[in-house]
């Protein structure tokens, strides 16, 4: 199961009603609104609590999605580029959110980057349909797949910070 | 497309709210951290209130301190800050002294910062009492407002006039008044004070009238001043004061005065009377100036003119020569002591001035003319020549021992401790005794010691007697008390108040006592003269010799009586004595041992013959080593112990039991000790031993100077006594040697071996003899009784007499 402070963020969230994939036009528009209202709720509990840990936007139509994600350690902000579509079959299918820039680095990752999210994502997902949307995507995959894989691959000296990169 | 329009705003609002600021959120721990460092550095001044949690700088501190006192009501205590603003005290009370000083409308005091409004409205607040009051003691303000006095007394002097409409006392600032409470009480003091005409404590005045004493004092001094009301306060300014209205004080003057005026004197009771402490002082103070001449007495005060008429009266007495008493001229409440002292001032005055011929004063109330005092001594003088011839007749003895003592205490000056004079002077009037009764040694015992004893006695008494008057008289003076009394403070006072018959007694007592020491003085004199011209009379006892010559001389013309005996007259002496003590004990041992008799018999012995003995060791010991010294025959205990004491060792340790066991109650202890003594390194004196025929002899003797005894013998008991002893030696062959009081265990045990008839008579007269002593001992005596007794006896003292003899004969037969 998710940790506390996840399960924390997690109800903070607000549920989604809306039950429709891209393909519908008239509903994904409520769709999107309510995906766009559960995530700025999110990001402004994220910097509430000082917790911003991502920038996120879409395309017009809202399928395509793209930004950056961060972690720091050690006194060091390390900034991933991650993008992602809605699937055709959404809600009912997850997101699969992608790290292009990490893609072959580490083994929880399916090829072209995408992450390989944890065993409780999926069934979680799959009970939550439809209230489950794009912010608790992030809250509940990319964030706790970061916080797990990124000290790893630092440490390996498979990430390397900017500057280092530069020099 | 409303919608898709909506989501782009969403977006658009989703972007903002990415690109917000995010909040920088730090954990406590750093912002602590962070915090100090810059406090460290001094780039940040903040203090943190008490639990941490928050942080503020001393401006915010300065206003929330500012905001507290305003919220307080302008007064506020820096606890109660620092609780409300839970800053640590330290700062608040910094913060605070730093804004009082900066601000002259605050005040700190004790622990709280006060405005100056607060002040106006406190100031207020105590007016509003006040009015309804009309008196606030300081105290009670400092106790309501909780504050110090010393606060608010400045501050409200301040205020005075302008918040307060009242006044506080100038000189004891414990109290607020207003006006008109002073007024009214100004009014009341003003009317008691008015109408008092004697001295008020004003204690019970202010608690009488409720009044305040805090205002009582200014509004009385005001009076004064003022001349409203007369008078003072005495006492200073505390409850005990008292006051004193003039009118009093007018009155009292003017009693003074006028007694003074009407009397010429005054008691120091009288005015203390009158409610004036210290009297005398107080009079002093009044009549001290020089116009009236005061003299200050113990009790009193008398003025000139009573002096000058005591004056005049005792110069009229000097010179007429008499006495007067001063009282009589005084008014009854002198004392005695104020008499005595006006006397001694005026004989001062007069000795000074020269105007009064010298005088005594006696009894501290008589004026004596000295010339009076002399004159008296006249009435002693033939009383002086009659007493001196008698006592020269009677006791030559003393005034002869008075010279020899002087000289004596002159020899030896150096110790003439008291006891060893008066033991000296007691040996010497032993001594002088001797001349007077001659005593013969060689006679048989009985007889001679009768006279002795009797001759003893009479000495004693009259010694004793002497003794007494002495210390009587007066014992300090050493000189006197051996002396002749002429005459003791009574009887001169007897013989004055015979010649002087209106003389008051205490008078003549003063006066006899001053006569007495010249009178004795002159009646010494006197006597020795008397007693030099007797002396010369008798040229045969010339003893004048002494007063001139030295000791050692008197001693070799001593008197023939008392002059040494040869030694060979000692040893006789002794023998005899030791014969006839020895017989005596032997006596003795008929009585049976079980009864008291032995015992009473051994005592009578040892105190009689045994003693003698002893004395006469004595005094041929005393011969032998001290010739210096003359002693006679008869000796105290102590004068052998006085002597004992000078003796040589080797005869000290012998006599000294020898003395010893006079005391013992055995003949035994004294036959040794005799022996001791007789020993060659003692004493060295030949006793002889026991001759049956000689001691026949000596029995012999005994027996008939006994009878020859009897026959010239009429008083009945001693008569038979000697019966008794008679007969005893008659049937037993013992002489005996008994005192009186054993006559009747002696007759009793004579019983068994004598004829019935004797025995009876004898027992009769003795009843009679004893009834004879019973009755003159008797408290009331019967005088028919005893003279009726008497006659019995005496007739049946020929009977007796015949007894004895023929109880001779016929044992003789």
């Amino acid at each position: 199961m998710v940790d506390d402070a996840t399960r924390k963020t997690l109800s903070n969230i607000p549920l989604l009603k809306t039950k429709c994939g891209p393909r519908d036009r008239t509903s994904w528009v409520d769709r999107l609104k309510e995906e766009y209202q559960a995530l700025i709720v999110y990001v402004k509990n994220n910097k509430d609590n000082d917790n911003d840990w991502f920038r996120l936007e879409s395309n017009k139509e809202g399928t395509r999605w793209f930004g950056k994600c961060w972690y720091i350690m050690d006194l060091k902000k390390y900034e991933f580029k991650i993008e992602f579509d809605i699937p055709v079959t959404y809600p009912t299918t997850a997101p699969e959110i992608a790290i292009p820039e990490l893609d072959g680095k580490t083994a929880k990752m399916y090829r072209g980057g995408k992450i390989c999210l944890t065993d409780h994502f999926k069934p979680l997902w799959a009970r939550n349909v439809p209230k489950f949307g794009i912010a608790h995507a992030m809250a509940l995959g990319l964030g706790p797949w970061l916080a797990v894989e990124i000290p790893d691959l630092i440490e390996k000296g498979l990430v390397k910070h900017s500057d280092e990169k530069d020099s | 497309m409303s919608d898709w329009t909506e989501i782009e705003k969403l977006q658009a609002d989703f972007q903002r709210t990415q690109l917000s600021i995010t909040t920088q959120k730090l954990s406590e721990r750093n912002c602590i951290e962070i915090l100090s460092k810059l406090q460290e550095m001094k780039l940040l001044d903040v203090l943190h209130s008490m639990d941490g949690k928050e942080y503020l700088t001393p401006k915010h501190l300065a206003r929330e301190i500012r905001d507290e006192l305003y919220v307080h009501g302008g007064r506020v205590n820096l606890v109660e800050i620092q609780q409300s603003l839970n800053v640590d005290f330290s700062h608040v009370e910094a913060k605070a002294n730093e804004i009082v000083k900066s601000d002259r409308h605050l005040q700190m005091v004790c622990g709280q910062m006060i405005q100056s409004e607060y002040l106006d409205q406190l100031a207020e607040d105590i007016n509003d009492t006040l009015q309804s009051l009309g008196q606030l003691t300081i105290a009670e303000i400092s106790k309501n407002y909780d504050l110090p006095g010393d606060f608010i007394v400045p501050e409200l002097i301040s205020r005075f006039g302008k918040v307060i409409d009242g006044q506080i006392d100038e000189v004891n600032r414990d109290a607020i008044f207003t006006k008109s409470f002073i007024a009214r009480h100004k009014a009341r003091i003003r009317g008691v004070l008015s109408a008092v005409t004697r001295p008020m404590m004003l204690s019970a005045f202010i608690t009488g009238h409720d009044l305040s004493l805090k205002l009582l004092f200014s509004i009385v001094d005001e009076l004064i001043a003022e001349g409203r009301i007369k008078g003072q306060i005495v006492g200073g300014r505390s409850e005990k004061s008292t006051f004193l209205p003039a009118i009093h004080t007018q009155t009292q003057n003017q009693w003074i005065d006028s007694f003074y005026s009407q009397n010429n004197y005054i008691e120091y009771d009288a005015v203390a009377r009158l409610g004036i402490s210290e009297p005398q002082s107080y009079l002093k103070r009044r009549f001290g100036s020089s116009k009236h001449n005061m003299l200050f007495l113990n009790t009193l005060c008398v003025g000139e003119m009573l002096v000058d008429r005591v004056v005049a009266s005792v110069d009229e007495t000097l010179t007429d020569g008499e006495w007067f008493d001063i009282t009589t001229l005084l008014p009854t409440s002198f004392s005695e002591d104020d008499c005595s002292q006006l006397l001694l001032h005026i004989r001062q005055t007069g000795k000074k001035d020269k105007t009064l011929v010298d005088f005594q004063i006696i009894a501290k109330v008589y004026v004596v003319n000295t010339k009076f005092v002399e004159s008296c001594k006249k009435y002693f003088d033939g009383l002086m020549k009659t007493k001196a011839n008698q006592e020269a007749k009677k006791a030559s003895v003393f005034a002869l021992t008075e010279d020899e003592r002087k000289e004596f205490s002159n020899y030896n000056a150096g110790e003439s401790s008291r006891k060893a004079d008066k033991r000296d002077d007691r040996r010497k009037k032993a001594q002088e005794g001797s001349g007077s009764t001659k005593r013969d040694f060689g006679g048989s015992g009985v007889g001679s010691r009768e006279v002795k004893t009797k001759g003893k006695d009479k000495k004693r008494l009259k010694w004793k007697k002497e003794q007494e008057e002495m210390v009587e008289k007066n014992p300090k003076s050493r000189q006197n008390q051996d002396e002749v009394l002429f005459m003791d403070v009574d009887e001169i006072c007897d013989v004055l108040q015979k010649n002087l018959l209106d003389c008051p007694e205490n008078l003549l007592e003063e006066i006899a006592e001053q006569l007495q020491k010249p009178l004795q003085q002159s009646f010494q004199t006197m006597l020795k003269s008397v007693f030099l011209l007797t002396t010369q009379q008798h040229k045969e006892k010339d003893k004048t010799t002494k007063e001139t010559s030295e000791k050692s001389s008197s001693q070799s013309d001593a008197t023939p009586s008392s002059g040494i005996r040869s030694r060979k007259q000692f040893e006789e002496e002794i023998n005899t004595m030791w014969a006839s003590a020895r017989l005596s004990a032997e006596a003795i041992k008929v009585f049976p041992d079980n009864t008291d008799t032995p015992v009473s018999l051994t005592k009578h012995l040892l105190k009689t013959i045994c003693t003698d003995l002893t004395n006469i060791i004595f005094l041929m010991t005393a011969h032998e080593f001290l010739p210096a010294i003359e002693i006679e025959s008869e000796m105290s205990q102590e004068i052998r112990l006085k002597l004992l004491s000078r003796f040589p060792e080797n005869v000290k340790t012998p006599l000294t039991q020898l003395h010893n066991s006079l005391n013992s109650k055995t003949l035994e202890s004294f036959e040794e000790s005799l022996d001791l003594a007789s020993d060659r390194n003692a004493c060295s004196f030949k006793l002889k031993s026991a001759d049956k025929k000689k001691d026949r002899q000596f029995i012999h003797t005994h027996k008939i100077s006994l009878l020859n005894k009897l026959e010239t013998e009429n008083d009945p008991a001693m008569a038979l006594h000697l019966c008794c002893s008679i007969i005893f030696q008659n049937v037993t062959g013992y002489m005996i040697h008994t005192p009186g009081k054993c006559v009747p265990d002696i007759l009793n045990h004579l019983s068994r071996t004598i004829d019935k008839e004797v025995h009876s008579v004898i027992q009769q007269y003795l009843e009679m003899i004893m009834k004879l002593t019973m009755e003159q001992n008797k408290s009331c005596k019967d005088e028919s009784e005893i003279q009726s007794i008497q006659s019995r006896l005496s007739e049946g003292l020929p009977a007796i007499r015949k007894l004895a003899t023929t109880k001779k004969k016929s044992t003789a037969s």
